[in-house]
């Protein structure tokens, strides 16, 4: 699978896994000890603590879109962008107010070995619309 | 050169001209048409407008500092990471408010190179204020 395929499966696995609650893709595609660098949290290391926060971002979040696009990459090395909207339902300390439209913009990169994702860093934004 | 040798390249340009003012350091390390796309905003084209960027920025920061950080790269790609922090002294297009108060920032920053070159950048920050 070259690196092109490999992003096109884990977007279609993110979205399943956000707008589905379905991890099945996603379990397949992240090495189970995968590193999140997502500043300024902590780091988020292995599948399940992804598939936590996913999970309780999902009871947090309504009208959720996003869109991943594929931006380029070569050998083990890719990187994506990824915008999103949605509503925080209830009060989250260090994201918009609830019941206030939210806006991101990230950049993804992502470090691939032995046909599993091993390593991402992510940064962006959040605009919180009036 | 390699991925890393090229990313400590970069590294080293990016100090030159954020914490000396010597934007011509991009000179060893960009293009003349270099892309930089600075998410989500339009894109620069050239490394005038990019050397034009930097210098604006930095008339309106004081106490600047920065911590970059190589992550990793392969074939015609690599990843730097950074974190940075300084003080607002002008209102800047996409940045908080010029408080006074010291606030920090983490960047990420993915190239694309040719012939020993950077070529095209993606990159994106988030700042703690």
């Amino acid at each position: 699978m070259n690196i092109k395929d490999f992003a096109e499966k884990y977007i279609k696995a993110e979205d399943e896994a956000w707008q589905n609650g379905n991890f099945t893709a996603l379990e397949k595609l992240e090495d189970p000890n995968v590193i999140y660098h997502c500043p300024p949290l902590p780091d988020g290391v292995g599948f399940e603590s992804h598939k936590k926060g996913v999970l309780e971002s999902r009871q947090m979040i309504s009208n959720l879109q996003q869109h991943w696009e594929y931006i380029t990459g070569e050998g083990n090395l890719f990187a994506l962008s990824y915008k999103s909207s949605g509503m925080y339902l209830r009060e989250v300390p260090g994201m918009p107010p609830p019941g206030k439209k939210y806006t991101t913009d990230y950049l993804c990169l992502f470090r691939v070995k032995n046909g599993r994702m091993i390593e991402t860093w992510m940064n962006g934004t959040m605009t919180v619309l009036s | 050169m390699n991925t890393k040798e090229l990313g400590e390249k970069y590294i080293w340009a990016q100090t030159e001209a954020w914490m000396k003012g010597n934007v011509d350091a991009f000179d060893e390390i960009e293009t003349p048409n270099v892309i930089f796309h600075s998410l989500p905003g339009e894109p620069l084209v050239g490394i005038d407008g990019h050397k034009q960027h930097v210098a604006d920025f930095r008339k309106a920061f004081a106490g600047l500092k920065m911590e970059p950080e190589y992550l990793g790269g392969e074939g015609k790609f690599f990843g730097i990471s950074g974190k940075c922090r300084m003080r607002l002294t002008e209102q800047l297009p996409g940045m908080p408010p010029p408080t006074g108060k010291e606030i920090s920032g983490a960047l990420l920053f993915f190239c694309r190179t040719k012939k020993d070159k950077v070529v095209e950048v993606w990159s994106i920050g988030s700042f703690q204020f």
